[in-house]
Parts: C-alpha cells; structure tokens; sequence
C-alpha cells in the first residue's frame, strides 16, 4: 500500500522550490523590461540567445558560438571545481587535525588562543594578496590558500564541536574503563560527528568564494578568472550567466556530499 | 558490615559566578557498607549529586577525604547519571557491550552477552537491541544505562534519580528491577533520589540530606523482596515520617 500522505510531504517542497525559482524569474524578467537596458539588466531571452553563446570569445572565438561556449564553460567549472575538491579534502583534514591538537595540548591551546581570536576578526579574503605575492599567480597559490581558508574554518568548528560535547559522555566512558585513546574512537570522534557536519557544510558554500577570490585575483583559469574578465568589460550579461553557474555548482556539490553529511547526522 | 566507601570530614566547595563560593557538602562524615542498597535523598540543591561526583572521582572534595578501607585497587564503577548518559550514536546492543567492547571482548561473545542484559533489565533482546536511543522511551534509556553499568561487573552502582521524569508504572517497574538486580548480584548500590517513597522503598539506608549536611539518617527493616503494595503500610508510612521530621539519628 502506498503511503499517500508522504508523498504529499515529499511534492510539496518541490512544487514551493521551483514555484519560488518561477517566481524570481517574473520578477527579473519584468524588472528587465521596466528598466528596458539590456547592458544594465538584460533580460532572460537576452541571456540565453546572447551572453551564453558568446562566451566562446573565452575560446578564442570571436562573436556567439554554442559549442565553443559550451565547452569553455564545462572546461573552466572542472578547473574550479578540481581546485574546491583538492582545497577542500585537504584543508578539511587540516582543520579537523589542527581542531583536536587545539582541544587536545594545553599549551597548543593557550598558545593559539590569542592568534585564533586576532585570526578570527581578519577576514579570509584579505589575505588573498599574501598568497598572491608568496605565490607569483602560481596555481599552487590557489591550492594552497583554498586549502588554508577551509581549514582555518574547520579548525574552528571541530574545536567547537569538541568542546560542545556533554561531559556526561566523556565521565561516562572513563568509568566504564577506556583509555583515552579508546575514549576519542569511541566517545569524542563520532559524538562531535553533528555538529561538524554543519561546519563542513557552510564550509563547502563557502569554498567556491574563496575559490572565486583567488581565481579573481591570481588565476588564468577558472570561473573566477572568467567572472573578473567579464567584470573588465562591464559585460553584464556575462556575469549573470557565472553568477547562476556559481550558484547551480554550489547546489550540485552539496547534494554531492549530502549523502555523506547525513551519515555524520544519523543518530541525531 | 564490611566499610567500602569512607567519607572523612569531607567539604565540596564550589566557586560559581555571580553567586560567589557556596557549599555543596560541609564536613561530611558517612560509611557506606560492602553490598549497602544506600539510598540519599533531600531537595534540589542539597549535595546529593555532588556525593555521587565524589565518590566516581569526577570530582575531588575540597578538603577531608575519601577512604577505601577495604580496597588497594580502583573500584569498578557503574554510574547511571540523572541526564541520559547513553551514547545516542550507538545502538542500544552497542551501548550494552561497550565496556566489553573497552575490555577487547570477542564481538561473537559480546552479542550473547547484550541478550542476556536486555533480558536482565527487562527488555525484550529481539525488540530493543537493533534499536537507536531516540526510538526509546525514557523509561527504556534508564534501563539501558543501568544494563551498561551491569555489564561493566561493577561492584559500585551509583544512581542519580534514575527515575525521575518518569510515570508511575514505569517508575515502580525501574525500582523493582533495581531491587531485583541488587539482589541477585549483592552490589553497593548508592542511589539518590528526592522521591522519599523511591528511599525507603529501596533502601537499606536512607540518609536526608539538607544543604549539604546530613540531616538524617534512618534504617529500613523492611523484609526484602519489597512489593509494591508494601507502599501503603503503616510500617512504610512511619519511615516516612521519621524521615520528614528528622526524628531519627
């Protein structure tokens, strides 16, 4: 028998989402007309029938060619995205490392204490030019400051997440004997599991702007490097265009590790 | 009775913001015995907890001391805290077994060890132990807390309200199952509670505790099994109101 009442539950979401997408479309589209300046605000028939097929210019292609356009587009989001995934993983395992050293050694932890609190209130962006001159522009500047940016927030939530533990768990497990080796496998690593899955997440969101920075900046590759091109030209239409590309890429990584994020959730 | 548990003198003292430094137990002076169902109990803020803290070693007294006359070695400490202390990213046989788990015991050995448990605390092993701690009741996690602490072979059970937020029925269920536990393994049990009826139902012991001094200490001679109807005795209600009056010691 089919459960009626879920599949209500599991329609309605998605009838709100695109009604919601529908919606923000009309009112572009008729913000467009009113303004009627399709160099300030083009509409969508104007950026699908001109702005998508002239990024083949990025291909060497002078004037509007859908192929060309659409294999620079495929070939720039792979740059990007190989450099989030690389960034990411990296960065992730530094973070969380750095997290529990944090937690773990006093003096690690009175010693970053002051650093964390003057680290928390630069923001990530305006570092961009440091790596940028350590680096010369090189791709591994790109690399390794994704990779910095994401561990510094990682490092900060699995802290966090440790220190958020209830203490009753880590009494708990001492007294029933474990060492505290054992006490990490079995008690701190999966108890912290939640709420690090909520760092990693906004963590991911956040990878493609500081992907985005550095590429803007340092890059000769990439949608960020597109996106600054774009921006040179005042090419409005352009930049919409990356702006959505941006923003179904980050859509499609997050239902990428979802899977994985819900795992870390599953007896919450 | 054998002396396990010795508090000398014992002090708790607490520095909290806002409040200053207060008190929680003052010159504390209690011996507890070998295989005692010993249950403590008096208001909210009395230093009932803070006895169970001292004596797992989760807390340090301030000054006196807490002596084990009979012991060289640590005790084997079951402690079944008032928030629910099981670990929720573990199945409820996971939960039973981990102190086998912690000692290196076979998995084969430990799934036959979390039937047993879960029969001994009163649930049925097909239904319960494939279970995650948010699909049990509270009355359910109680038992579970007190199945790990049992399968940790502790001869100290320390119980902090473990039946507190719970309904009647399951209530007297939890007790009765104590009661049963106690007298099949002959464990100290140190219970504490601030349900007068729960202390003296259970209890070998009660002790009343009033600000951290104890303000009275009174023998239960009622003959064990105690059943549940033995609540409404004239010998029941007398307990209870030499407790209540302090007319005891």
């Amino acid at each position: 028998m089919r459960d009626v009442s879920s599949k209500r539950t599991f329609c309605k979401p998605l009838f709100l989402r695109i009604g919601f997408i529908l919606f923000v479309l009309v009112v572009w589209e008729g913000l467009a007309l009113w303004v009627s300046k399709p160099k300030l605000m083009p509409d969508l028939a104007f950026l699908c029938v001109h702005s998508l097929p002239s990024l083949a210019v990025f291909g060497g292609v002078s004037g509007e060619d859908w192929n060309v356009a659409i294999r620079v587009l495929f070939s720039n989001v792979l740059v990007t995205l190989l450099r989030i995934v690389i960034g990411f993983i990296l960065g992730s395992i530094l973070g969380v490392l750095t997290g529990l050293c944090i937690y773990y050694v006093q003096s690690v932890k009175h010693g970053t204490s002051a650093l964390l609190a003057a680290a928390r209130s630069v923001p990530l962006f305006a570092l961009i030019p440091l790596f940028l001159y350590w680096f010369s522009g090189q791709e591994l500047g790109i690399y390794l400051y994704i990779t910095f940016a994401v561990a510094t927030v990682i490092a900060t939530s699995t802290y966090v997440a440790v220190v958020n533990i209830a203490p009753q768990y880590v009494h708990q497990s001492r007294l029933m004997g474990a060492s505290k080796i054992q006490m990490f496998r079995t008690v701190i690593f999966p108890a912290m599991q939640p709420e690090l899955a909520g760092g990693l997440r906004n963590t991911l969101g956040l990878c493609w702007a500081f992907s985005l920075g550095a590429e803007y900046m340092a890059a000769k590759s990439g949608i960020g490097y597109l996106l600054y091109q774009s921006y040179l030209y005042a090419d409005m239409g352009k930049l919409i265009v990356f702006a959505f590309v941006y923003g179904c890429c980050g859509w499609m990584t997050y239902f990428a590790v979802r899977p994985c994020l819900r795992w870390m959730r599953r007896w919450v | 009775m054998e002396t396990l548990i010795k508090f000398e003198c014992v002090t708790k003292q607490y520095i909290a913001s806002g409040r200053g430094a207060y008190k929680a137990l003052v010159n504390l002076n209690l011996s507890i015995g070998k295989g005692e169902l010993l249950t403590i109990v008096g208001p909210s803020g009395a230093g009932k907890t803070t006895v169970l803290n001292l004596i797992g070693g989760i807390e340090n007294p301030s000054s006196g001391k807490i002596v084990l006359p009979s012991l060289d070695t640590q005790l084997a400490t079951g402690y079944v805290f008032q928030a629910n202390t099981i670990f929720p990213w573990r199945t409820v046989q996971r939960n039973l077994t981990y102190p086998l788990e912690l000692r290196g015991v076979d998995r084969n050995l430990r799934q036959e060890k979390a039937v047993q448990l879960c029969e001994m605390i009163g649930l049925s092993p097909e239904t319960f132990l494939s279970k995650y701690p948010k699909e049990l009741s509270g009355g359910e996690s109680r038992r579970v807390a007190i199945g790990m602490a049992l399968a940790r072979e502790a001869s100290l059970l320390l119980l902090d309200e473990p039946t507190s937020q719970l309904d009647y029925l399951t209530k007297w269920s939890i007790q009765n199952t104590i009661q049963r536990l106690w007298l099949q393994k002959r464990f100290t049990v140190v219970l504490v509670t601030h349900d007068l009826e729960e202390a003296i139902f259970l209890g070998d012991r009660v002790i009343g505790l009033q600000a951290g001094v104890i303000a009275c200490e009174v023998r239960i001679d009622l003959p064990r099994p105690r059943i549940d109807h033995m609540r409404t005795t004239k010998e029941f209600g007398a307990y209870r109101e030499q407790i209540v009056t302090g007319n005891n010691r």
